[in-house]
Formats: structure tokens, sequence, C-alpha cells
């Protein structure tokens, strides 16, 4: 029954259209949008069915590479690649956050290809400009931003939103948050009962399908826990670039490790924090994604640092691999510092840094992780 | 495109005619904005360093304005990024950040400065180093300037960051330099512009705190004024050097008191500059004077600045007559900069610095703008530099230079930093410019 859970969330992670496809087809309403920055809990209330898009790094991007640089973070480009050949076209509006300058840059970029090439036929976009430096005033402009999006919505499905409905759709998805939490937990077990690549299919899925159904499979999950069996390896920490597919963890954990935790725009991170139930629904929905939706851009960096060293402590981290994209302007500002910090802990950690989206080296990957690994062993 | 625009053969008969060159490369108000740099330093340290008087450091596209109605003197990262370039420091430095653990593909053109206050070696930065500032002030455009602001903080005891948060705008519209003059206030949408005057309040008051000064609001008007007096100004000059064949003097020449005058904007002496700046390029351009006596081709020099050789921008002058009219800095000051206003300065402040590298660097308002200043100065193509590591000014250059050439000027793009001299092969630059110039521009 377990085995069963797992591979019907897993089956899910992979055909990661398919049912919001399968509901353009019978003409529902559809909104995608990119990261967990965006509040799918209004799209819920709105009775559209949300669904988080991605790139892939299988693809080629010949189409993308005639008009963006290459210097761009790999999974943006495959998202701009796909847009301007139609992929997304099932859905009736894409919301782009701005919570790294990639997306709002994948916004303008997008505006200009209207503009100049407009043989290339993409959704309506919609810029969800959230902030989030840490203040009061930014927490006004977010939630005028909410409202913004509530009336977009409203808009898009032709009715108005009720208070109620949002009420409703939080608590959904806070239930379906604090399940991931508690499926989280087994990784957290010594020793662990899931794998890294495991909980990243789970938690992506969540994402892809109907919310309550999620739902019910991470309760089935939870029900047949005592079949899930017991794994060995160095506990692993991964932090850094987004990763929006399983590809390094699989490598990581072939290579006899066991990924106990993470810290990264497709981890953990996006269950952390409930969204307040016992306030007014949208004041909560803007407190959430100002303050706690994790993103680059969250601030200061000292408590994004606190959150990730309470993470390393907690899931008794062995070693931290920190992988950093080809053409990262940020993370590799923290890296010295974190490095810092696990140092002063006596815990080891790898940096593989410059690594290609689309055609990674796994070969040194391999190489890499693997004496890491080794090196934890002895 | 000015259909007068062709540019000339080396065999044209145009070649031979006789002008005078512009004596000693350097406009007279240049060593008057040079001697007044100079004092201004000078003034500076004694006030920071032994009158123990507060200051900050900003980033381009913060209001330096709040800061000069406040009599805080303001250091600009870009001024200080390009001086240790110009004193080819840069290698030193980015080796210094290299060794310390941050990878090389991070950004290049901000973070010199950081490094110069890490390294913490007065003897060795320009001007001794900069002190202590009260606050440390940027804009939130990508994700990196926090880190680099927070950390550039913690190289100092008491100094605070202060980072204005920048609100995204929903739509880019063209002609943004028309529209901005006049019609900011729905070009740049309320909404935005109603949290940045927010912001700015709460920066007057964080400033008033941190520097013991009292924000001066007639002052801050007056200034106001004066800095639409520099954008008419600006554009005058523009005109003059637009309109002249051959272009009276150097794009060097052009980027120095510009640049010079752009971060010290809104003092009277600014304005007494530009206007002998005008005066003397008019003159020039009356007489006939020639930067280059043997103009044939005009360039424009898009993206960012080549910092640490700007001998580069007049490589090109003796083989070919190709001359650099035009880059983003020569008259940002005046299309960006107006703001017309009656009731309400700081939202007029707001709407200058809300879009600001948006509309130098992101591909609509980028292009638009090009192809609007190449048909004002007859130019025959463009280089434009690509900095990989400085993403946000690389990035949308492929779309902007396809705009531009759709537009019927061919562009170079040339991949370097505009502050690692490093990175830098001079010879290989050079031939590609030639390259282009004999097989684009001249064919």
């Amino acid at each position: 029954m377990t085995k069963s859970a797992i591979d019907e969330l897993k089956a899910s992670y992979i055909s990661r259209e398919q049912q919001a496809r399968a509901r353009h087809a019978r003409g529902e309403k559809v909104i995608g949008y990119f990261s967990w920055n965006v509040p799918e809990e209004l799209i819920l209330a709105a009775g559209m069915f949300p669904v988080q898009l991605s790139g892939s790094p299988d693809e080629t991007t010949e189409l993308g590479d005639q008009y963006m640089e290459d210097f761009f973070d790999g999974y943006i480009r495959s998202i701009f690649n796909r847009m301007l050949t139609g992929h997304f076209n099932f859905v009736d509006l894409i919301v782009i956050p701005r919570t790294t300058e990639s997306y709002l840059q994948l916004y303008y970029f997008l505006q200009e290809i209207e503009r100049l090439k407009p043989e290339h036929e993409f959704p309506e976009l919609y810029l969800f400009d959230l902030l989030q430096t840490n203040n009061w005033l930014t927490g006004r402009y977010v939630r005028g931003r909410m409202d913004d999006f509530k009336q977009k919505l409203e808009q898009v499905s032709g009715k108005l939103i009720e208070q109620a409905a949002v009420t409703n759709a939080i608590k959904t998805v806070n239930r379906n948050r604090a399940l991931l939490s508690q499926v989280n937990a087994f990784r957290r077990e010594i020793p662990p009962k899931l794998s890294g690549s495991d909980l990243m299919r789970v938690t992506g899925a969540s994402t892809f399908i109907e919310k309550s159904t999620h739902s019910q499979r991470l309760e089935n999950l939870l029900d047949h826990a005592d079949q899930l069996k017991p794994l060995s390896g160095p506990r692993l920490m991964v932090k850094g670039s987004p990763l929006d597919n399983t590809a390094l963890y699989e490598l990581i954990e072939a290579c006899g490790a066991v990924i106990v935790a993470d810290d990264h725009a497709w981890s953990e991170r996006v269950f952390e924090h409930q969204v307040r139930e016992d306030f007014d629904a949208m004041e909560a929905l803007t407190e959430h994604y100002h303050l706690h939706s994790p993103s680059p851009r969250q601030f200061p960096q000292a408590r994004q640092d606190e959150i990730f060293m309470n993470i390393v402590e907690q899931a008794k981290v062995e070693g931290v691999i920190f992988y950093i994209e080809e053409y990262d302007d940020t993370l590799g500002w923290d890296y010295p510092g974190q490095k810092k910090m696990l140092d002063a802990k006596g815990i080891p950690s790898l940096y593989l840094k410059k690594q290609s989206y689309r055609q990674p080296d796994e070969v040194t990957q391999k190489v890499a992780v693997t004496a890491f690994i080794s090196s934890l062993k002895q | 495109m000015d259909s007068n625009a062709k540019p000339v053969k080396n065999d044209s008969k145009q070649s031979s005619k006789a002008l005078p060159p512009l004596t000693g490369q350097r406009l007279a108000v240049t060593e008057g904005l040079k001697k007044h740099q100079k004092e201004w330093f000078l003034g500076f340290r004694k006030r920071v360093l032994e009158e123990g008087e507060a200051y900050v450091i900003a980033e381009p596209s913060t209001p330096h304005e709040i800061f000069h109605a406040m009599d805080v003197e303001v250091v600009a990262t870009p001024w200080y990024s390009a001086m240790i370039a110009a004193k080819q420091l840069s290698p030193y430095y980015f080796e210094l950040s290299e060794s310390l653990g941050y990878h090389d593909h991070l950004p290049r053109y901000m973070s010199l400065p950081l490094m110069s206050s890490i390294d913490n070696n007065p003897e060795r930065a320009p001007y001794g180093g900069l002190p202590e500032p009260a606050l440390i002030m940027d804009r939130l455009r990508g994700e990196f300037p926090q880190r680099i602001g927070e950390q550039w903080a913690k190289c100092y005891e008491n100094t605070r960051y202060f980072p204005i948060d920048n609100p995204g705008q929903s739509r880019m519209k063209p002609r943004w330099w028309e529209e901005s003059r006049y019609n900011w206030e729905n070009f740049y949408e309320p909404h935005r512009l109603d949290f940045v005057v927010d912001q700015y309040k709460e920066l007057i008051r964080e400033a008033e705190f941190a520097t013991g000064k009292v924000f001066n609001h007639a002052v801050f008007v007056e200034q106001m004024h004066l800095i639409n007096q520099l954008a008419d100004l600006v554009d005058e000059a523009k005109q003059i050097i637009a309109k002249a064949r051959p272009s009276p003097i150097p794009l060097t020449e052009q980027l120095g008191n510009i640049m010079g005058v752009t971060w010290h904007r809104g003092s009277q002496w600014s304005v007494d500059h530009l206007k002998a700046y005008v005066a003397e390029i008019r003159d020039l351009a009356d007489r006939g004077v020639a930067a280059c006596p043997n103009e044939k081709v005009r360039l424009l020099w898009l993206n960012n600045g080549l910092w640490f050789n700007t001998a580069f921008y007049r490589a090109f002058e003796e083989k070919y007559g190709a001359v650099f009219v035009w880059s983003m800095y020569t008259n940002y000051l005046s299309d960006g900069y107006f703001r017309h206003f009656t009731d309400d300065p700081l939202r007029a402040l707001a709407s200058r610095h809300i879009t600001s590298n948006d509309q130098l660097h992101l591909p609509p308002c980028m292009a638009d703008w090009i192809i609007q200043q190449a048909g004002d100065f007859g130019a025959h193509g463009a280089v434009m530099l690509v900095p990989r590591e400085d993403r946000m000014s690389g990035w949308g250059t492929k779309l902007c230079a396809m705009a531009v050439e759709a537009a019927g000027i061919p562009v170079l793009q040339l991949e370097a930093s505009a502050v690692d001299a490093r990175t830098w092969d001079n010879d290989k630059m050079t031939k590609m410019v030639e390259d282009f110039i004999e097989n684009r521009v001249l064919k």
C-alpha cells in the first residue's frame, strides 16, 4: 500500500502537466505559475486549477537561444524556450512572480517577444510583484499586489472570490503543507526511511495534481509508514540553486548517501510555514508570502543563514553539498560565510559550482560526490 | 536613420578637407572638472576624516538628491568602481575576492568597492580608500545587491545598510524618454510611485538619525529645478554634437564631463560647469574643430563603459576615421532625469529612479532609445559591450542588438567586463572592431 502511494505520487511528479492538460481539455480554467512564491490559495478560491510550470533539462532550447543570452539561469532558458514553442498554451494565464530578477527579466523578455516576434504565441502573462524586504511598508505593498492578483483571477474566472473560499483554500493548502512536513519527518529519522529523491518527487507533485487528491495520497503514505525501509549512508543536505528535477539527487544517493535535508527553491523550505488561519485571510496570505515564502530575495541574510543552520542541526546532517548553477550571480555571495559556519560546527561541505542545468558533467559530479562521501565515512 | 548618415570610404574627397584638430585632446572645461573633483575629494576627506562628518555610499539609481539636500556627501559606487578600474587595481581586488571563496562568475562592477573595503589598505585603494559611511544605500534589482550591501556594511562598525525595494513595472512602454518628462505619473504606475515615495520618507528619517542633519525641503526643491536645467543643458550639448560633422569632441570628453556632473547633480557648480561645457563645444563646432579631422564613420558605444581602457574608444580614428559619438552615459542625464513637477518633488524624484536601470538595460526601452540616438547622431554602426558576469547589464543585449540591426544599424557585440582588465584581450577586440568596420559598416 505504501509503495503504491509513493508510486502514485512519483507518477504525478513525472507527468507534471497531465492533470492540467486534461482539465483544459474539459474546458476548465487552468492557471499556470512559476516557483512556490505564487499564492495558489487564491487560484483555488477562484475555482480554477493551479499548476506549477517548469523547464526541462532534457529539452534543447534552440528557439530561446536566438533571443536569450546563454548566461541566463538554465531553468529560465528552458521555460523561455517552452513559452516560445507553445508548450504552455494549455493554460489560461501564466503568473510570474518577482521573486528573482531572472523571473522578472523573463517577464520583460516575453513582452518584447510579443512586440518583435508576434508569431510566437503564448498565454496571457501576469506579474505578481512580490517583494520581500522585511518591513511593514513592503508588507502593505504586497497586500496591494495580493488584492490586484485576486482581481485578476476574478477577471479570468468571471466570478467574485468569496472570503469563505479563500479561508477554505488556506485550510486546504495548510493541510497539505502539514502532511508534507510529516512525510519529511521520515527523512529525519535515524536511519532515514525516505530518500531525498522521493521527498522531492512527493513535494513537487503537490503543485501538479489536485490538492485534496495529493493530501489523500500523503495520508495513505503516512498510514502505511511501517512498510518504509530504513536507508543507509551518510546524512547529507543539498543547498543552493533551484533543482526542478531529481537528477542530482539520484546521482548523490546512488553514490551511497541519503539526502535528509535541503534548502533550495524545490526543497523542504516550501512547506515549512503555514498560513495563519486565525485572522483575515488576505492579510494572512500577505504575511505568509511576504515574510515566509522562501526565495533568494528573503532578507536579511542572517535570518536565512540561521534557518539553514537550524535545519543542519535538526536533521543531524553529516555533510552539506552546495550546488551552484553555472551563471549564478547571487548564492556565491553567501557561500564563504555559510562554509565558515559549517566549519565552525565541524560539518564538512562540498562545493559544486558552475553547474550546468541542461548538460551537467555527471562524471565529474560523481567523482566529487563519491570522494566526499568516502571522506565522511572515514 | 539620417539619410546623410552613409559612412565615408577612405578614398572620399571629404577626407582631404583640412579641419583643425582638438588641441591637446582635452576641453578647457575638463581641466576645470578635474580640478573640481580633486577639490571635492580633498574636501570630502577633510569633512569626513578630520571633522567626523557623516557621508553615504550609494548605488547610482538611488536618490542621491536626498543627501545633497541635507548637505551630506555621497560616494557613488560606480564612480569608485571606475576609479579602481582606471588605476588598474581591479586584478588585485578580483584575486582577493576569489581567494576569499567568492566564485569568479559573480558580478564585477558593484563588488570592486566592497573588496577595497574588505582589503582595508589605504595605501593601495584609490584616494586612500573609503572611510566608514553612515549609510550604504542600495536599490534592489537583482538578488545580489542586498548581499553585497549587507557584507559591505559589516566591514565597518556603525554603518547601516538601507535597501530601497524595487517594484516591478507591469508593462514596459515605448518612448520612455519622451513620456517620462511630463507624463511620469501614469507612465511609471501610481501604485509603484506610492510605495517608493513612502520608502524615500523612511530613508529621510533614517538619514536624519544617522547623520544628525535635517532634510531641507527648500534646498531639495531648488536642486530638483537645477537638475531639470542640467537636463536641458545636456540636451543642448547633445544636439550640437549630434548635428556637427565632424564631431567636435571625442566620447571620452563627453563621458568625463557628463558623468562628473551626474554625481554632483543639483549643485550650482554642476549647472555652471555644464553651461561652460555647452559654450565650449558650441564654439568648437562653430569653428569646425574636430576630435578626429579624418572622421568618416560615426559609431555608438552601447551598454557599460570600458572603464579600464577608455583609450579603446579612440583606437579606430587614425586608421578608419571611426569616431565614437555617443554612449548611454552621454545623455541619460537629459533623457532620464528631467521631471516636470509642481507640487510633489519627492514623487518626481521617485519617478526618476524607479526604472532607471531598466531603461538602460532592458530590451524594449534600451533598443528604442538607441535607435532614436542612432538617427539623431547619424551613426553608421554600434559596438555593444556584453558583460557576462554583470548579468543585469548583459541580459537583453541580444534582443536589443536584434532590434537595432532591424532598424538598419549594424551591431558588433564584444563580450567583456567593464571593469575586469584581466579578461580583456586588446588585440583580439581591436581586430573584431576593425573587421566590423571593414565588413559591416563600410560595405
